[in-house]
């Protein structure tokens, strides 16, 4: 068990620091190459723990129809669905004629539909959100309602010059922010790997964050 | 009347009133002028200062959602890039059933008009995985990096402008990227146009574009079109006014719609804020 | 092989080119976390964490969920294993030991095949740490699709069939971050959101009832876990964080004052 826990901390930090010297130190060509070989061990790697989603899938879908449970003609039909392009895939190959149909008849089509659906909730998400509460509500809205002028033609029809305005917005005080932000992310997410890397944070393997 | 009930609509309501904003422009456009801003006339700028003959990578890294608002900017650039007898070669990393597809349709359609042929003015060469590193590899070697063929399996030897095209660092003269995420603009920005000091722009679904103005402002990238608007506005600069400015009609409409609703909810917001102190 | 005799490019000293001040702040920031731990070990003072709304609604979220008898959503976002994701796991394992405490249901749901099995994993310890083995369900941590979009409408269908009373969503968020926050605002959830994402950040701001912009998600694991040496570590973080700033600051009194900074930016590109 105790094993079970520590080989992932191992794995870890010995492939970290074999990444990080072979891209701080100057090993030309070769020091490509290596890390051109553990992105390919990366990669088989994930290959192999990607069947463990699919396998959940099934399984839990399974269970649903066995057992009769509430709404389990839906998980019929995902077996179902499953099975089928399964074999379809396999048969046809990624490229197929028929693959591609599906692809691009179903599962693209479907996909565009979820998305659009921001389109409704963008106009939801406002109209519940923006409400003048206090000081930081009240820019929030204001330039909401500049930059949605400012990006449609009427914008200019109502208030000229306002496209000036929502550009002033973006440039400015938007990229002030998003520079923060993101500086400060990156620096997290570098702490946040350091922590990984030297086995303080080891709630990934299944244990407590701090034992 | 109860203003308070102002904050409490029905979203179906909202979602019907979408619907209707958007359908009514298909039906009678509004035909509003379209002004141009400062990031879409640098794009058009960056293509507008290459010289004849030069050679332009367009990435076009779009999903199925954002497909629409992206597309129209492809037609522009093909128009603007033919018509100063540039090249395009094309590639996809996003998404392999919709870049590649689309890249063929909007910029072959161009093509078609203005009497330029596959393989020797424009070219596709399709979706390659693991982006990072076929982009490294496309610095040094554009052939090997997509594998010798282009995105129907051809070989790339038999296309003449593939025997001009073989590094970006070399061949290269413009990059543009139009981008719904990762891989996208960051990757071609970092392992691309930055080592190799190739100018980049491109442009991005709406979303995105907020997150790219230190870019912009900070001269990695030269301008860029900002959704369906930047679109338009691409269009208007190139003098081909295509789905890009009938679509901004439906923005128009939505946009207004959404401000009404702000207000309305506000207007029922103090209501019962009002209501509230009374009680 | 590898080895073959290539000449290396030209860096400072035995550095890989343009890798100099790269390793330079990594050094830094290994070196400040060791000193922090040193410190948390001996015993010594460790700055504390500011409070931060969102973790802290974490067990308000989950005691709403436990008196409406509803369950707690969570999900560790849309990318597979990076930092984000790994303070995603942080967070669900605490969030794991509050809801087997309290009793209340907890459905986890994965787009990563790849990080299905550890959640998996994490939330059965947790239910083994509470003492109650026996209530750890299998089929409530669930993998739905490493599709987009296929992910969002399975995750929209357990708002509208199972009801969850409490929403957290931890990790890297996309496109679907507007979708799923405004659904489960519909669905009458508690919603914590946490994204560094700066594309998407914003519709969590106005969707979710709590949020955690960009690196306050990485304090979670120090914040609900309060371990000294984990505190360190964010501490050693805000220090760099500083340290940076001041660059920035020099940076622009430079380009303003002599009218570009491209001497500095060459030499930090060394």
């Amino acid at each position: 068990m105790q094993l079970r826990r520590q080989l992932p901390l191992i794995v870890v930090f010995v492939t970290a620091v074999l990444v990080m010297l072979f891209k701080f130190v100057n090993f030309g060509e070769t020091g490509k190459n290596v890390l051109s070989q553990m992105d390919k061990w990366s990669q088989v790697t994930s290959i192999v723990a990607f069947l463990l989603g699919p396998i959940n899938l099934i399984r839990l879908h399974l269970g649903n129809v066995t057992k009769r449970r509430p709404r389990w003609v839906h998980s019929a039909l995902t077996l179902v669905v499953t099975v089928v392009f399964t074999i379809v895939f396999a048969l046809n190959g990624s490229n197929g004629e028929v693959t591609l149909w599906i692809i691009n008849n179903i599962a693209i089509q479907i996909s565009g539909a979820i998305y659009a659906m921001l389109g409704f909730y963008i106009c939801s998400a406002a109209y519940r959100s923006f409400k003048l509460r206090n000081l930081e509500a009240t820019v929030l809205l204001l330039s909401a309602v500049i930059l949605m002028l400012a990006q449609a033609p009427i914008g200019e029809e109502i208030i000229p010059g306002i496209s000036k305005w929502g550009e002033w917005i973006l440039s400015v005080p938007n990229s002030a922010g998003m520079r923060g932000i993101r500086l400060g992310a990156a620096i997290g997410a570098f702490a946040a790997s350091i922590r990984v890397i030297l086995g303080l944070e080891r709630s990934w393997v299944g244990g407590s964050t701090a034992e | 009347m109860d203003w308070d009930k102002l904050q409490r609509i029905d979203v179906r309501w909202i979602y019907a009133l979408v619907i209707v904003c958007l359908l009514v422009p298909m039906f009678w456009p509004l035909g509003l002028p379209i002004t141009i801003s400062e990031n879409t006339r640098k794009v058009w700028e960056a293509v507008d200062k290459l010289p004849p003959g030069s050679v332009i990578l367009v990435s076009h890294d779009t999903g199925p959602g954002n497909a629409p608002e992206l597309n129209p900017m492809l037609s522009a650039l093909a128009k603007q890039a033919f018509e100063k007898n540039c090249k395009i070669v094309g590639v996809a990393f996003f998404d392999q059933l919709v870049g590649p597809p689309m890249f063929q349709e909007y910029v072959g359609s161009v093509a078609e008009k203005m009497g330029k042929k596959y393989g020797v003015d424009w070219i596709n060469l399709g979706f390659r995985l693991n982006a990072t590193a076929t982009m490294r590899q496309m610095c040094d070697d554009i052939h090997g990096a997509m594998l010798g063929v282009d995105w129907e399996n051809k070989s790339l030897s038999d296309f003449p402008i593939m025997n001009e095209v073989k590094s970006i660092k070399d061949d290269v003269d413009l990059i543009f990227v139009t981008t719904v995420g990762t891989p996208g603009y960051g990757d071609w920005m970092t392992y691309v146009a930055e080592p190799l000091k190739k100018p980049l722009t491109g442009g991005a679904s709406l979303t995105m574009y907020s997150g790219l103005q230190q870019y912009i402002r900070s001269g990695q990238l030269q301008g860029f079109l900002g959704g369906l608007r930047g679109a338009a506005e691409y269009e208007q600069l190139v003098g081909a006014p295509g789905k890009g400015c009938s679509g901004m009609d439906a923005q128009s409409l939505g946009h207004m719609m959404i401000i009404a609703f702000l207000i309305l909810g506000n207007i029922g917001y103090f209501a019962s804020a009002r209501k509230k102190s009374r009680a | 092989m590898v080895l073959a005799g290539q000449a290396p490019a030209k860096g400072i000293l035995f550095f890989a080119p343009e890798m100099f001040w790269d390793f330079v702040l990594v050094a830094l920031l290994f070196i400040l976390v060791y000193v922090m731990i040193r410190r948390a070990n001996a015993g010594l003072p460790i700055p504390r964490i500011r409070k931060i709304a969102g973790l802290e609604a974490i067990d308000e979220a989950i005691g709403r969920a436990t008196e409406m008898g509803r369950p707690v959503h969570f999900t560790p976002g849309m990318s597979g294993f990076g930092p984000e994701t790994y303070a995603a796991l942080a967070t669900l394992s605490y969030v794991a030991k509050t809801a087997a405490q309290y009793d209340t249901r907890l459905i986890v749901t994965n787009r990563q095949p790849t990080v299905h099995p550890v959640t998996s994993e994490i939330v059965r310890q947790a239910y083994l740490e509470a003492g109650r083995p026996d209530a750890f369900n299998q089929d409530d941590v669930r993998y739905l699709s490493d599709w987009q979009f296929g992910y969002t409408s399975a995750v929209l269908g357990i708002f509208r069939r199972e009801k969850p009373a409490a929403n957290l969503m931890f990790g890297y968020w996309m496109a679907e971050a507007l979708i799923l926050g405004e659904a489960g605002a519909e669905a009458g959830c508690i919603q914590v959101g946490a994204n560094t994402n700066v594309f998407q950040i914003h519709f969590f701001i106005v969707t979710c009832d709590y949020t955690l912009i960009g690196e306050e998600q990485f304090a979670a694991s120090a914040y609900l876990s309060k371990e000294p040496m984990l505190t360190g570590t964010v501490v050693a973080q805000d220090m760099v964080k500083i340290l940076i700033g001041l660059l920035v600051l020099a940076g622009s009194v430079w380009a303003t004052v002599a009218g570009n900074a491209d001497k500095l930016v060459k030499f930090l590109s060394q």
